[in-house]
């Protein structure tokens, strides 16, 4: 799994979600705690409009130490571009610190994903 | 299966009909004559001995391959001697990253294709054919991503099955993998309810919808095989409108004009033609009737009745059988002309 190192005494952090290849879809965006088994923050969305994909991570930063950003995307492949790709971009302060991608070529109708990154706080 | 069997039926009886009636005056013409399985590429038309009235139009592709000409001097099976691409340029090179909402907005664009294509003569002494060719979709009614109730149930379909998986995954926490998650016959049977349900929605065959294409093409000719000296001789424009009849039909309406040099005279010759096509069928199986006009600088008109019959072999393989009759008033004569094609589009 992706490591994305943030600042403490940065910005908030700022996780975008883009659907390539043109295809409709859908995801939904967990944040779980460091041990794994607790939602501190969710968010839907789909991929209609580019303009509400990006999100707020909860403040402080510090809170978001150990968290895993897990992403679950649905995307209806539709013809005839059959190819999929799917991004996660982390930023802080108008940079972008982490990015995980994900693309393939299918003939099913459907297709779900995962894009995952852990987050960790640099040391300042 | 039984409108399968009906389909091909009629397509031998026309055959068969149109053979015997003419069978005392027709003349055996093996031409090449490119039709429209998939979307025929302007280039690959282009070098065509009879370049078509009606360019098929398409929804894009990112890429498109075309072969034909299987046969040689004695009619042997060889390689093909016709090769052509099309693309989309816009696709192929932002198709990755693409969003649903740019692909919106400019639809055109990414719609736009350019086609190569080359051509050897029957034997090494015979010029070698380039063409290109370009490709502007006006209208489509057939491409879902500017469809927006396709798009709203697309994305209805996508947050269904999203709601499911969540479900799963929260059940599973942070560490699940998407084998993990999937794997859940619960999961697997609601997923797959939804996507028939889709499926017999919107997926059906949409063959026949309404669309228009602008296309441009261009030849040049070399007569050594490393395509030296290549030398402008033929220019070609095409219209098609493509108007859809309930799901079973479409009707195509085409002109083409074009200006190609006579090699004995060394100068431009304009001629023009008009033609209608009727299709019935699938997207997967269609056979058709087509009816043709074609007008030559200082020559009488033309007229070609043709058939043709189009069978998806496999996901992106097209065969492709045609036969009409051609009155050619140059040599007072009507011809037979046949052909069979296969195209493939990634």
């Amino acid at each position: 799994m992706e490591i994305v190192k943030f600042k403490k005494s940065g910005g908030p952090l700022y996780v975008e979600v883009i659907g390539g290849e043109a295809q409709p879809g859908s995801y939904s965006l967990f944040l779980w705690e460091a041990d794994g088994n607790k939602i501190a923050f969710e968010v839907h969305g789909n991929f209609l409009s580019p303009d509400d994909d990006t999100h707020k991570l909860p403040l402080p930063n510090e809170a978001n130490n150990g968290r895993t950003i897990d992403v679950g995307i649905t995307f209806v492949i539709t013809p005839p571009i059959k190819n999929y790709y799917a991004e996660l971009k982390i930023t802080q302060d108008d940079k972008i610190i982490g990015k995980v991608f994900t693309e393939g070529t299918t003939d099913k109708t459907t297709i779900t994903i995962l894009l995952k990154a852990k987050l960790s706080m640099e040391d300042e | 299966m039984k409108r399968s069997s009906m389909l091909f039926s009629l397509f031998l009886i026309s055959l068969l009909f149109s053979h015997s009636l003419f069978a005392q005056e027709v003349q055996f013409a093996k031409e090449l004559k490119t039709k429209y399985a998939v979307p025929d590429a302007p280039a690959f038309n282009m070098l065509n001995q009879n370049a078509l009235t009606i360019l098929k139009p398409g929804s894009v592709k990112d890429i498109a391959l075309g072969l034909a000409n299987f046969l040689d001097v004695d009619n042997r099976i060889t390689l093909p001697r016709s090769l052509a691409v099309e693309f989309s340029p816009g696709l192929l090179m932002y198709g990755k990253t693409l969003t649903l909402d740019e692909y919106r907005k400019r639809a055109g664009l990414y719609r736009l294709r350019i086609s190569l294509a080359t051509a050897k003569g029957d034997s090494s002494s015979t010029a070698t054919n380039l063409a290109f060719g370009l490709r502007v979709t006006l209208n489509d009614d057939s491409d879902p991503r500017t469809n927006k109730e396709y798009l709203t149930a697309a994305t209805k379909l996508a947050e269904k099955i999203q709601t499911l998986v969540d479900v799963r995954r929260k059940a599973l926490g942070a560490s699940a993998t998407i084998s993990e998650i999937e794997n859940d016959q619960k999961l697997i049977a609601e997923k797959k309810e939804l996507e028939d349900s889709f499926n017999a929605e919107w997926l059906e065959d949409k063959w026949n919808k309404n669309m228009s294409e602008l296309a441009f093409a261009f030849r040049a000719a070399s007569k050594d095989s490393l395509t030296k000296n290549l030398k402008l001789n033929k220019f070609t424009l095409w219209y098609t409108s493509a108007y859809g009849l309930d799901d079973w039909g479409q009707f195509l309406f085409g002109l083409n004009i074009s200006t190609e040099k006579v090699p004995a005279t060394n100068k431009f010759r304009a001629s023009g033609s008009i033609a209608s096509r009727f299709y019935m069928g699938t997207n997967d199986y269609k056979i058709y009737m087509e009816l043709e006009a074609s007008l030559m600088e200082e020559s009488k008109a033309d007229y070609f009745v043709n058939s043709g019959f189009e069978l998806k072999v496999q996901d992106h393989l097209w065969a492709e059988f045609t036969a009409g009759i051609k009155q050619d008033n140059l040599i007072n004569q009507s011809l037979l002309v046949t052909d069979f094609k296969l195209k493939y589009g990634l």
